[in-house]
């Protein structure tokens, strides 16, 4: 008995292909959505909107605020923050989200090896990684626009001058665009690239969260104990601090934050050290999707 | 043969617990009315067996339930309905049982720093065997990895990580013996090996039980057979007479014969028979009623003065019987 | 049998590079201390003491260390299920949960109570340095076998224990704490200082703590409910199939 292959009709695929922009921008969607937890469980969206919600949440109550003290009388509470307070009070938000949601885009790939499947793909690595670094840094911004959004809304209701207030949301519009990115690019690359580092997804989050806070306490003791000189530069190994004075420096105050301001060290220096933190991690990350095996 | 009922599957609420009928004594693992499910999904559909010594096959494609049946036999899955018997106690939360039971499951094996030696000793030591030295390099001995004993288990090949789990299933030389997915990984030689040691301890009255998707193996190694398909017993019993039991399906003969063409006239005439194929060089018969045809076929064959040189059943082997029970 | 399963654990989180990174976490407050030393300040030091082991050793690292060992104890082998040759052995289920209890809060004890040790005697007062520093170092030994313990329990409740963990002590410990005088009975981190403040004498901590036997006999109804909870838990854990 002789052995034949039957022909089945296989053909192979000859039409257009979409080539590596499009696999770049399917990568940026789906890390995008996945960052939120939609099309995955129900459990798995509940940080990221505690994340996105709760900082719109203090924004209209804030605004809420400023309304009835309107009615009442009292103008221009100096107490309630305007757009440049809005990162402080809502700064633990961010570093939440990055330090759940970093490890969530990374360790799965890693873990279940399906990195082989992408890199196979039209998708080069740093296409990977800069997608992976996009889809965080919307996600983050998202979370920091809507409570700005919020505000400024609420200045233009107001006031009794539409004009004059949309006037002037405008000429803050830049501050806020810049500020902004700074906080979410920073945040997603540095949290982007501790999380590269392991596939356990939980060791990923107790390191994002100990970089981000561990040197914040140490700058702040070591500030408080005033000794003085350079030592007062040590603010500038606290990724919070230099998102403070980055946030300040795009809105012309001084920064809000108690160690920041004492160290002395003035705020475009901070927006300087930011750019550079955020710069280097994102090296960081795509050097290391360059070496990762798959 | 068995035929489980359809009738019985609970909704996502609590099923009436059914009372137990008297269990079986003399198997060492018996399940009545067992199911499981998780949600709205049912994995394993009312299912009950009892298995004796001996090697027993649990067979069927992905997805049937034959990791969920394993792990609610060795007592580390909550049957939603049902009992699980082992040795007349329930298997679920006693850690007691797993004196009497040797489990090798299909996931990989814990902690890959320790070496195949220290893994077994491991075990022993976890079943307070009173010499676990000896008994770990038994073991071992028994599956034959001491050459590759003292390396970390981290750096063996995957057929090399299955027999280091089987050593630490069987250190402590347990009575009952579950088997998931076994022969993964193995080359052709290692699994003649395995089947082998699995045969001589059947041969000495130990109840093994081994799941398996792969038609060959099963054929090969077990005496008996669970058919599971979709989460419901499909079959039980020695295959061969499950496939004599299965009257509604057309049975398939080859026949070569000295006059192919006459012969197959002949038979065309006969009510058993009701499909007839010629091709080069054969016959090909389907009859509904096996027994009243081969019964027939000596008469035809003598009656026209033809030879028979061949009559094979063509879908006795457990392949076909697996596809009826599979399309039914 | 506990031992068994105990260095088998130890050998499991022991690794080298989590023991190098979490050893210069915990040389971090040391460095600090003599930091301040250095700088020849003379006032003020208690104070210092008590920030940097209350809230860098005691709020910060203490937590991070113990998540970290408490929730991969147990948690690492549940998770992908190879948690079932420990479970599939004629093993009590009250051998195996105390066993890891054990060598992970050992573990996070060994690693966090000398930093705090050690930085309250470098900066404590010539007279009160030494019941000072054994309270303190009493209270973070409190505390993370305590966070252990709880994360531990965490991990056989839910797969997120460890964002759960995080959440807790940021947010509770971190936060409301802090804010409400009532929480302090149900706060762990009061627990460790109230016992510190007990040892090490009046004005090891600076404010107003918690009497010190109702720390010590908080600390120890938690910690009896949490292993409690995770026996129970471990008893009734289910291992389905292979996902």
């Amino acid at each position: 008995m002789t052995g034949s292959i039957y022909d089945l009709g296989y053909r192979r695929y000859e039409g257009p292909r979409l080539g590596r922009r499009h696999a770049v921008s399917a990568l940026f969607r789906h890390s995008l959505r996945s960052v939120f937890g939609i099309g995955r469980s129900g459990r798995a969206k509940v940080l990221p909107f505690i994340c996105l919600g709760l900082p719109a949440l203090i924004a209209a109550i804030l605004l809420g605020v400023r309304a009835l003290a309107g009615r009442a009388g009292v103008e221009n509470l100096q107490l309630i923050p305007g757009h440049e307070g809005i990162f402080q009070l809502v700064a633990v938000f961010p570093t939440l989200f990055v330090a759940a949601q970093a490890p969530e885009l990374l360790g799965r790939d890693q873990r279940y090896r399906t990195l082989t499947l992408y890199f196979s793909r039209a998708l080069h690595r740093t296409d990977y990684a800069i997608g992976k670094l996009l889809a965080l840094t919307v996600g983050v911004g998202a979370i920091i626009l809507l409570p700005q959004v919020i505000t400024a809304a609420g200045n233009i209701l107001l006031t009794a001058d539409f004009g004059k207030a949309i006037g002037a949301e405008a000429g803050t519009l830049p501050a806020i665009v810049g500020s902004s990115a700074i906080i979410a690019v920073v945040s997603a690359a540095v949290a982007l690239a501790i999380a590269s580092l392991t596939p356990r997804r939980a060791y990923a989050t107790a390191a994002i969260f100990g970089v981000f806070i561990i040197p914040g306490i140490v700058a702040a003791v070591i500030i408080g104990l005033d000794l003085g000189g350079p030592s007062d530069w040590i603010i500038l190994i606290d990724i919070g601090s230099l998102l403070d004075g980055a946030n300040a420096w795009f809105f012309g105050v001084p920064a809000s934050g108690q160690a920041v301001f004492a160290s002395g060290v003035p705020t475009g220096v901070m927006t300087a050290a930011a750019i550079v933190v955020g710069a280097v991690a994102s090296a960081f990350l795509v050097a290391r999707y360059q070496r990762i095996a798959a | 043969m068995k035929e489980t009922s359809i009738a019985g599957w609970g909704t996502t609420g609590n099923a009436p617990a059914r009372p137990a009928r008297p269990f079986d004594p003399s198997a060492a693992v018996e399940l009545q009315d067992v199911s499981r499910w998780y949600g709205n999904v049912v994995a394993v559909n009312d299912i009950s067996f009892a298995l004796r010594p001996g090697i027993t096959g649990l067979l069927g494609p992905n997805g049937a339930g034959k990791s969920t049946l394993l792990h609610m036999i060795a007592g580390l899955l909550r049957p939603s309905a049902g009992h699980v018997v082992i040795g007349g106690a329930p298997a679920w939360r006693d850690p007691a049982i797993y004196r009497k039971i040797g489990l090798v499951p299909e996931r990989e094996a814990v902690y890959p720093f320790l070496t195949g030696r220290q893994f077994a000793l491991l075990n022993a030591r976890l079943q307070s065997l009173p010499e676990p030295e000896i008994s770990a390099d038994r073991a071992i001995a028994r599956v034959e990895l001491t050459d590759a004993a003292d390396r970390p288990i981290g750096t063996y090949s995957k057929g090399m990580r299955q027999r280091a789990k089987i050593a630490g299933a069987l250190v402590h030389e347990p009575p009952i013996l579950l088997l998931d997915e076994p022969f993964n990984g193995m080359d052709p030689r290692q699994r003649l090996q395995m089947m082998e040691i699995l045969r001589a301890m059947a041969a000495s009255g130990r109840t093994i039980l081994f799941s398996s998707h792969i038609l060959e193996e099963v054929e090969r190694l077990a005496q008996n057979v669970l058919v599971i398909v979709a989460g419901r017993l499909a079959a039980s019993g020695d295959f061969r007479e499950i496939r004599r039991l299965m009257t509604d399906r057309p049975h398939t003969f080859t026949i070569r014969s000295s006059d192919d063409r006459r012969l197959a006239a002949g038979l065309v005439g006969h009510p058993a028979v009701y499909g007839v194929e010629l091709t080069e060089g054969r016959l090909s018969i389907r009859t509904s009623d096996f027994g009243a045809f081969t019964r027939a076929l000596a008469g035809i064959a003598r009656g026209g003065g033809i030879t028979l040189q061949e009559v094979r059943p063509t879908d006795e082997d457990l392949e076909s019987v697996f596809g009826y029970l599979v399309q039914r | 049998m506990i031992r068994t399963i105990a260095g088998v654990t130890f050998r499991a989180l022991a690794g080298r590079r989590r023991v190098l990174l979490v050893s210069l976490l915990c040389a971090l407050p040391i460095l600090i201390a003599l930091l301040v030393r250095v700088s020849g300040r003379a006032t003020g030091l208690d104070s210092i003491s008590s920030t940097i082991v209350d809230r860098l050793v005691i709020s910060t690292l203490v937590p991070l260390v113990a998540l970290v060992f408490g929730t991969s104890a147990l948690g690492s082998e549940l998770d992908d299920g190879t948690a079932v040759y420990l479970l599939a052995k004629p093993v009590a289920r009250w051998r195996i949960v105390l066993a890891k209890v054990i060598v992970a809060a050992g573990l996070a004890v060994l690693v966090t109570a000398p930093a705090a040790l050690a930085s309250a005697a470098i900066l404590g007062s010539s007279t009160t340095w030494l019941p000072h520093a054994l309270g303190y170092a009493a209270g973070t030994a409190i505390a993370a076998s305590l966070y252990v313990m709880v994360f531990l329990a965490l991990s056989l409740i839910t797969s997120r224990a460890l964002a759960i963990g995080l959440v807790y002590v940021l947010v509770w410990e971190g936060i409301l704490a802090g804010l409400f005088d009532g929480t302090r009975t149900f706060s762990i981190r009061q627990y460790a200082l109230g016992v510190a403040q007990w040892i090490g004498g009046p004005g090891t901590t600076g404010d107003d703590r918690l009497a010190g036997s109702t720390a010590l006999g908080l600390a120890v109804a938690v910690f009896a409910v949490a292993l409690v909870i995770a026996i129970r838990r471990l008893q009734s854990f289910e291992i389905g199939e292979a996902d």
